[in-house]
């Protein structure tokens, strides 16, 4: 296994320049590094009075390296005002009830608090927030080549906070509920990290705590504005390619974000749901594509297909080394690419997450006609239990597209490359089970046929052979077999409706 | 094939996320230790070939996701257990606490025929960590819980040092045996055990 440390750091350096230039972007949405946001935001921080527990819930022992949080100080390398006082580590303050607030590292881009007494006049109905950025900072050469990103650069960029968590609510016994969340989160945070130093150990690049630091840091935004699905086991190996290839974290947030709009329901409290569906749909197809297959599975008592679970949980990262894996993403997503699921996907935006530009930044939020006039795009930030004043015309809770305008780098990324001008919809959007991971476990299948009929005699040698990868996968024949099985499949399905059709079934 | 045949005793290892149970599994079986386990996904087993009064045993050690939501996934593998291990870390307090809620769950998912009398084995592991210094689950509390749920078995172990790591999985070995086990029809092999297999053919290979 440690062979694959040096996975050619060449390589990597190579995906990384191209991938910078990438980054830009959604340099947007870039964390503001420049000095004096990030020691305004500190002092803001500073003047609300003491902080007052810390270490009394921390009832988790201090993991090796929990101590990554503050080792992490120097990371925001282009700017040496920065530098953080030590005791940052875990800050929890809560000062009162309306007020909770932490600090998960050094990393002024990833503060976050949510503040129950409204101070700013531009977000005054927003009763949490999470200050993400003030672009204003940035160098303006990097997007100089589009009028509208020098708009978006003027404006301060806010995400709603979670709005299911009640932390504002005026509860005045909230002490023991605090201590009860508070303890809660630790132990989020205590198996993110459990998880994150054994994410991809074998690289070098994790070698450097700061990196672990920095896939630990994004799990926790991740958890906390996502708490309906918090953190989840998998989630950090499909985070790291991001956390390699982009050197900002907001960037590899709002990737791995956008991966998991598809993948959410894998994480979710009520179990890895897609997954199973998966399985469900990938039987369907051994069944209408490879009777072979099918009978034997039957034979040996498999059809659950449970050995193919961890592929499609975490996307073929533990079958295929890291560059394989990264080759094997590019080629699915790149086949299924798909304007009319990419726009889907975007509604599917977490709530919390929506971004609302002030309204001056005009273009892109106006061609997203927002219809809420007067509103401030508030039906976008209304939190789903609605306490807070409705505004005109939100259908509150649902997601449209037009109160929505932003969220993450997705809007942006598009317009700026000028696709959502040309915009076909094309009708056959897949649905996520026909996505084309499944087919590529189907294609595994059927080119590892010769292996998997003789050596298997029930589903714990199934399992066997997959965990333990004794299968031979080669990226690109698998994704080229893996459309032409779904072809097949969708041939034989239409064939076998119409054949019941003329059934009269 | 009848002389090959085997008892074949299934034990999971359930406990929350970092406690260890792929490294007191992997120790066990494979004498090793190792820093660079992953999480485990879904999950995984090894087998060992156990001897006892002169009889041959297979135990398949089934080690499993540390996390309650993939527990839906655990039915499909609880089935059939006969010995049940629960892990904590004598470092972290809430795995201890958690204790109770994976012993529960297992019950509900196995739903072994005598679930009051069905073997567990608890075992405290990292007791090396921090040379004991950072332990926050005393033996005596460990050891007033497993009394409290009808004298389970209990062990302090350290995956890493391969300290008491035998003597637990002694222990569980028997307790699996105990736990009336059935015969199996056939021996599931590792892949790598080579040497004599008789292939079942199924199918035509085309």
């Amino acid at each position: 296994p440690k062979k694959k440390s040096s996975i050619d750091s060449a390589d990597l350096v190579s995906v990384r320049e191209s991938a910078d230039s990438a980054a830009y972007d959604s340099s947007c949405f870039i964390p503001a590094s420049g000095p004096c946001n990030c020691s305004s935001l500190k002092r803001g921080r500073e003047a609300r009075g003491s902080p007052y527990v810390t270490e009394s819930y921390f009832d988790f022992p201090p993991l090796p390296v929990t101590d990554l949080f503050e080792k992490n100080g120097k990371y925001e390398k282009n700017n040496g005002v920065c530098e953080e006082k030590p005791s940052t580590r875990h800050k929890l303050r809560l000062e009162d009830d309306k007020m909770h607030s932490f600090q998960i590292a050094n990393n002024a881009d990833l503060i976050m608090e949510s503040n129950g007494s409204p101070s700013n006049s531009i977000s005054h109905h927003m009763k949490s927030e999470i200050e993400m950025a003030s672009p204003g900072s940035h160098e303006p050469e990097l997007w100089s080549n589009s009028q509208d990103f020098k708009t978006e650069i003027t404006d301060r960029l806010r995400i709603s906070d979670a709005p299911d968590v009640p932390l504002n609510t005026t509860t005045s016994p909230g002490e023991a509920v605090n201590e009860e969340r508070v303890s809660e989160w630790l132990w989020t945070l205590h198996r993110i990290v459990v998880d994150v130093v054994r994410t991809d150990s074998h690289l070098e690049f994790y070698e450097d705590t700061k990196n672990l630091a920095r896939m630990s840091d994004i799990l926790a935004v991740y958890a906390w504005v996502d708490p309906a699905t918090g953190y989840c086991q998998g989630m950090s190996d499909l985070l790291s390619p991001f956390v390699v290839l982009f050197e900002d974290n907001a960037d590899a947030f709002w990737c791995f974000e956008m991966l998991l709009r598809r993948m959410r329901n894998n994480f979710q409290m009520e179990g890895p749901t897609g997954v199973m569906k998966q399985l469900e749909e990938l039987w369907h197809i051994l069944e209408l594509t490879d009777r072979e297959m099918y009978k034997h599975l039957l034979n040996i008592g498999a059809e659950s297909l449970h050995f193919a679970f961890r592929m499609l949980l975490v996307l073929f990262r533990r079958e295929l080394s890291f560059n394989e894996a990264l080759c094997m993403w590019e080629m699915m997503w790149a086949a299924d690419y798909d304007e009319a699921l990419a726009s889907t996907l975007e509604e599917k935006c977490l709530e919390q997450l929506v971004v609302q530009l002030s309204r001056e930044s005009g273009v892109v939020i106006r061609e997203g006609s927002t219809e809420n006039s007067g509103g401030d795009l508030k039906g976008g930030l209304q939190p789903k239990n609605g306490n807070i004043e409705c505004s005109v015309s939100a259908d509150d809770g649902i997601k449209s597209a037009s109160a929505h305008p932003f969220c993450g780098l997705t809007r942006t990324f598009w317009s700026r490359n000028g696709h959502s001008q040309n915009f076909t919809v094309v009708s056959s959007t897949w649905n996520v089970n026909e996505e084309l991971p499944v087919f590529c476990v189907a294609a595994i299948l059927i080119m590892n046929r010769h292996k998997v009929m003789k050596e298997t005699r029930s589903i714990d040698d199934m399992i066997k052979i997959f965990n333990d990868n004794l299968l031979k996968i080669h990226v690109r024949r698998c994704v080229r077999a893996a459309i032409k099985t779904r072809k097949k499949y969708f041939y034989k399905l239409i064939k076998s409706k119409s054949h019941r059709a003329g059934n009269g079934e | 094939m009848a002389s090959r045949r085997r008892m074949l005793l299934k034990v999971i290892i359930l406990g929350d996320s970092g406690v260890g149970k792929t490294s007191l599994m992997n120790q066990y079986v494979n004498r090793k230790f190792s820093n660079q386990y992953k999480a485990t996904i879904g999950a995984d087993f090894l087998t060992k070939e156990v001897q006892f009064e002169d009889r041959l045993f297979t135990l398949q050690i089934w080690d499993t996701a540390g996390q309650e939501r993939f527990q839906s996934l655990g039915v499909a593998f609880y089935h059939g257990a006969d010995c049940c291990v629960l892990v904590y870390d004598v470092n972290v307090m809430k795995s201890f606490d958690n204790l109770n809620n994976w012993r529960e769950e297992f019950l509900i998912q196995a739903s072994p025929s005598d679930p009051e009398n069905f073997p567990f084995v608890v075992l405290g592991n990292k007791t090396d960590v921090d040379g004991g210094n950072s332990r926050v689950v005393s033996e005596k509390k460990a050891k007033a819980w497993c009394a409290s749920k009808g004298n389970i078995p209990y062990f302090e172990t350290s995956a890493k040092e391969g300290f008491n790591v035998e003597a637990a999985f002694e222990c569980i070995a028997k307790n699996a045996l105990k736990n009336e086990p059935q015969e199996e029809d056939y021996l599931p092999d590792t892949i790598d055990v080579g040497g004599g297999q008789q292939q079942r053919s199924s199918g035509c290979e085309c």
